[in-house]
């Protein structure tokens, strides 16, 4: 996001558009020369109508898109100008994916959904990892136990996908809808932990259409159409979720 | 990078697709293993029956049929040599000895055969049990033969009859079946293994078979001697006889001797070669069958691999949504393949020689030769072709799952 006093910004999308071709073959301008600024520690709410681009944009941020026009800079990384194999390895380091649909891996339990990330990079998992792992699931107070996650509730599941995101504790958090269809207190313990992970450095950056989660973020960006109509501050709710520490 | 969480996870979660693939692939393998292993446990198997049979002779017409009906002791109804030339044959010098063989009795469905004792002692090998027989009332039996040494028995005309032996003192009261013979025996010996049909099979002196059929015993009237030499003024005709040569030499003067107009003379090697081109043509058969069933096997091996990848694909996006390297993903993907076509032909391997082992037995039960099913070289190197084809093949959808750009695969898994 953009500042009047600008720190050095973590993330920066320079003019971004990308595109795709829809089912009948015609060309859909998803972005459009999308500009903004995100700084380590603020967590920044991408709200918009549906199909406004909000996904993305997310996805260009993550190097899963290819764009058409611009640039996204990590530091000195031009991440956009990275082949896909190098974008797939910046995004493993740098960033925790959270989708909307969570994208667990049904067949596996609870634990090895988590420490799935490690094994990308590890051929046997380190004791600390997995101590991370439990220390996540026991934060998030997920049920510790054996079996795939299939019978986990809509909650329990979006907070295994918050601790498979945080294993390898990216400076990045990237979420899409991550309170779509919780009810209030998991909604609740979502926000609470992303304001925690800004307050602790990280950027966080989510889609919303909870306004709920939307109060916690420091800024808002509003798509429309692919375009970035507004964006501005915000005061940050702060308060404490009764049962959060 | 350790996929095989991932791995393990996909095997799963398709456990009941994934074992139908398994099965395909080890249904395929297991039919071209068995074909090639029981073809050569019955080479094998019949080289080894035929192995201390030197030379036979029998009536001029097919080498097969009197092979079969010599070493093998199938039923046949083969001509007889005349009695001239069985006279000859028998009382030969040249030979270390000739046995001829008289078959068309038997005990429980078991062949009883006349011989003489020489050639009882040389398939044999030194008996297991008892002594080789001395009189007319006397016989030797195979390894396997139910009869124990000591029992009595007659035997019965035609190789049908499954007429249980008796014991001492119903054979001795008259009340015997309608088809057996009035001459009683006594087993005094029994044989070592030889693999063959002569096994199951009951040897009686030669003399005896040709008196209960009404012929002269080779000996002069009311003698009761056995064996060689043969009265050739009462020696009858025979369907064949097996002569053991003192040399190999001499083996091939009497072949050379025995091959005329009157008579046909051979090693059985030569009539098992013959045989076994016959049953070469029926295994190339056998093995065009074998291609076209692995053919199918393949096809569905690839249709396979594109159904379960299409339905791992999801996890495959994840995964590299994630920021899995690529590498990453091939393995897991090439690997969830690469083990189920593993566990196929594995299985598939130890089915085809279970499916062997099985097909040796039934055809030992019937046959009387010892068949050992082995998997051999051949047998390996389809199983490899068929390992290495289905790991080539597995790399293909591993290989598109790379090409696919993630932003479009992302969206429509």
């Amino acid at each position: 996001m953009t500042a009047s006093v600008d720190p050095p910004a973590m993330l920066m999308a320079d003019g971004i558009s990308a595109s795709f071709s829809d089912a009948a073959g015609e060309r859909i301008r998803a972005l459009d020369t999308v500009s903004a600024r995100f700084h380590a520690g603020s967590m920044v709410a991408v709200v918009g109508p549906s199909g406004s681009g909000k996904t993305t944009l997310i996805h260009a941020l993550a190097g899963i898109v290819s764009l058409s026009a611009g640039e996204i800079r990590f530091g000195d990384t031009v991440i956009s100008r990275l082949n896909e194999k190098k974008r797939d390895a910046w995004r493993y380091q740098n960033c925790g994916m959270i989708f909307q649909d969570f994208r667990l891996i049904e067949e596996l339990d609870i634990f090895s959904n988590v420490i799935l990330p490690a094994t990308f990079s590890k051929a046997r998992v380190p004791q600390d990892l997995k101590r991370r792992a439990r220390d996540l699931l026991e934060r998030f107070e997920v049920p510790h136990r054996s079996g795939t996650v299939s019978g986990l509730s809509r909650g329990q599941r979006q907070r295994v996908a918050l601790a498979r995101a945080l294993l390898m504790d990216p400076p990045i958090v990237l979420a899409d809808e991550p309170t779509a269809s919780l009810d209030p207190e998991n909604g609740d313990r979502i926000a609470h932990e992303f304001d925690r992970l800004a307050r602790s450095g990280k950027l966080v950056i989510c889609i919303t259409h909870d306004e709920r989660l939307a109060a916690y973020a420091s800024s808002a960006l509003t798509m429309h159409d692919g375009r970035l109509v507004h964006e501005g501050h915000q005061r940050k709710v702060s308060r404490q979720v009764p049962g959060i520490p | 990078m350790n996929p095989l969480l991932v791995i393990w996870a996909s095997l799963r979660q398709y456990r009941f697709s994934a074992l139908a693939f398994v099965l395909l692939i080890a249904a395929g393998t297991s039919l071209s293993v068995a074909i090639i292993s029981q073809e050569r446990a019955l080479r094998t198997g019949s080289a080894r029956a035929a192995d201390r049979f030197d030379l036979v002779v029998a009536a001029p017409g097919s080498r097969t049929d009197a092979l079969l009906t010599s070493v093998f002791l199938q039923p046949g109804a083969a001509r007889l040599l005349s009695p001239e030339v069985t006279a000859r044959l028998l009382n030969d010098p040249n030979a270390s000895f000739v046995s001829p063989l008289a078959f068309g009795d038997s005990i429980q469905g078991a062949p009883v055969v006349g011989v003489t004792a020489p050639l009882v002692e040389h398939l044999s090998n030194g008996l297991a049990e008892g002594r080789l027989f001395v009189s007319r009332q006397e016989a030797v039996v195979g390894s396997a033969s139910p009869l124990t040494v000591g029992q009595k028995f007659r035997p019965a005309h035609g190789v049908h009859t499954q007429h249980e032996p008796e014991d001492d003192d119903h054979d001795v009261d008259g009340h015997a079946h309608p088809d057996t013979h009035d001459t009683v025996l006594t087993v005094v010996g029994r044989m070592m293994p030889t693999g063959s049909p002569w096994d199951r099979a009951v040897t009686i002196p030669v003399e005896l078979v040709w008196e209960a059929h009404g012929l002269p015993s080779g000996h002069p009237e009311g003698s009761t001697e056995i064996g060689a030499p043969f009265d050739p003024a009462r020696t009858p005709g025979i369907p064949a006889a097996v002569v053991h040569a003192k040399t190999v030499a001499s083996a091939y003067k009497l072949r050379h001797a025995y091959t005329t107009n009157d008579a046909m003379a051979f090693f059985p090697a030569e009539a098992l070669i013959q045989l076994y081109s016959v049953v070469g043509d029926v295994r190339q058969l056998m093995s065009i069958l074998a291609v076209i069933t692995q053919a199918l096997v393949l096809l569905a091996i690839v249709s396979s691999v594109v159904i379960l990848l299409r339905l791992l694909m999801p996890q495959f996006v994840t995964l590299r949504a994630l920021g899995a390297p690529r590498l990453y993903v091939f393995a897991a993907s090439w690997g969830f393949m690469a083990a189920l076509v593993l566990a196929g032909v594995a299985i598939g391997l130890l089915g085809g020689y279970a499916l062997s082992f099985g097909i040796s037995h039934w055809l030992s039960n019937r046959t009387g030769i010892a068949l050992t099913p082995t998997l051999g070289e051949t047998e390996a190197l389809i199983g490899l072709a068929i390992l290495s084809i289905g790991l080539v093949l597995a790399l293909v959808p591993a290989a598109r799952l790379q090409r696919r750009p993630l932003a479009k695969a992302i969206a429509k898994y």
